[in-house]
């Protein structure tokens, strides 16, 4: 991957960043990464404790914004954080960002507490999955979402229009997500899918400008 | 685009999928919220396609943002000093992962037909004994244990049958592993995604190119008629 503008790669920061310090912005996901990466390799116990006082108020937010109770999401997102550090060694920089990884680790966490909902002892080891794994397939490069790829994502995210980017976002919340967005926005079912084909194809369209 | 194609007139399992799950689907599958059965046909288009797992991961990038962007709910006061106390606790350090084989673990082999290789997606779950379908085509159920109410099973034709007509209520997500099936003139071959919902009846046929597996996941009833449709019934779930 080209070279990186910034603070070297490999050069771990001497501390982890301190909670809230990071603006928002592509840099941040950086140094969150940063302090993933010395968890990974150092166990580093001041980095795991940033992460947390960054990510568990988020973790549980995205719960609780799905629908779960705050005692409940609070649960979830002290297993989400314990999975950071036990499954630290699998975060691949090359391939995502901190925010994204523990998005996913989440992600997982919410599917495996909605099945636990409608029966006991449902609970599956998503460690087949994604982001949570090394790469099945290693292609090449050009599958290889790096950092500057993940900018390119975030830019073209930000630039939807704003019906689009609201379908997205409650993509993410809901469980049911198309037929209740329709409802709740009191639009036509075809228009959140038409709503979702752009936005994807936007998203699409930035992976492939990239160089 | 490769910029350089290789002359190769002959569709191989090399050759990138052609029919893709749909954005709604991938972005659901990113999002978390698609049923365990297509969420597992999606998995295994995944393994065979670059593409779609690109863009999964920049859907994944997206839910990232969209988390990030929630107002954070503070935790409790003493959640930090919890977590701290849990990652001392023995265990609490995951055995190093070398390679996508390491992953997995020690689970038993699934009981599988001989010269079939199935997906990672598939890795550790039970599959059931061949049952024969109709002439020249057999299927067998895929263990979804972590939701009991999924249909997916395995199919396997030989080439030039046909698979009984049927119509659906629900919708049917099916995944080519090898081979090639068509519908209509649509050729569907390895890699290749496609999902019938309840305003489609097809009429599927394997290719003469040889015999074709896929994967299906199955929603909702499918509606048969006559004798065939009988003799499909366990398919369909009771
Ligand atoms: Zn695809």
């Amino acid at each position: 991957m080209s070279a990186t503008e910034g603070p070297a790669a490999g050069a771990p920061a001497a501390g982890a960043p301190a909670a809230g310090a990071p603006a928002a912005g592509a840099r941040a996901g950086d140094e969150w990464s940063v302090a993933l990466l010395a968890v990974a390799r150092g166990r580093d116990r001041r980095a795991f404790a940033a992460l947390f006082a960054h990510f568990a108020p988020r973790v549980k937010a995205f719960m609780m914004r799905a629908g779960m109770a705050p005692a409940a999401a609070e649960e979830i997102a002290q297993e989400a954080m314990l999975a950071v550090w036990r499954k630290a060694e699998l975060f691949d920089a090359a391939r995502a960002s901190a925010a994204t990884w523990i998005f996913a680790i989440a992600r997982n966490l919410r599917i495996d507490a909605a099945r636990r909902e409608g029966r006991a002892n449902a609970c599956l080891d998503h460690d087949g999955d994604g982001l949570l794994t090394p790469d099945p397939a290693p292609m090449g490069d050009a599958l290889l979402l790096c950092a500057e790829r993940e900018g390119a994502v975030r830019a073209a995210l930000a630039a939807l229009p704003e019906e689009q980017a609201a379908i997205i976002r409650l993509s993410f919340f809901e469980e049911q997500p198309h037929g209740q967005i329709a409802r709740q926005l009191h639009i036509p079912l075809g228009t959140v899918k038409s709503r979702v084909r752009l936005a994807v194809a936007r998203l699409r369209k930035a992976l492939e400008e990239r160089p | 685009m490769s910029p350089t194609p290789s002359p190769n007139p002959n569709p191989s399992p090399t050759m990138p999928p052609r029919h893709h799950p749909g954005e709604e689907l991938l972005l659901a599958h990113a999002a978390g919220t698609l049923g365990a059965g297509p969420g597992l046909i999606v998995a295994v288009h995944l393994e065979a396609c670059g593409a779609c797992r690109a863009l999964v991961a920049a859907l994944e990038v997206a839910g990232g943002v969209m988390m990030a962007e929630l107002p954070p709910v503070p935790m409790s006061s003493l959640a930090l000093e919890r977590a701290l106390a849990a990652i001392e606790r023995p265990g609490a350090v995951a055995v190093a992962v070398t390679g996508a084989g390491a992953v997995t673990g020690a689970v038993a082999a699934p009981k599988v037909p001989a010269g079939l290789e199935l997906p990672l997606a598939l890795r550790g779950r039970d599959v059931g004994p061949w049952r024969w379908l109709a002439p020249g085509m057999r299927w067998s159920r895929v263990a979804v244990p972590e939701a009991p109410r999924a249909n997916v099973v395995l199919m396997r034709g030989r080439p030039d049958r046909l698979l009984p007509a049927h119509g659906h209520r629900g919708s049917e997500f099916t995944q080519v592993l090898c081979g090639a099936i068509y519908d209509g003139d649509v050729r569907y071959g390895p890699g290749d995604m496609f999902v019938a919902d309840d305003a489609t009846h097809h009429h599927l046929r394997v290719a003469d190119e040889g015999e074709c597996l896929c994967i299906a996941a199955i929603e909702g009833r499918m509606r048969m008629s006559g004798l065939i449709g009988r003799i499909v019934q366990p398919l369909v779930g009771p």
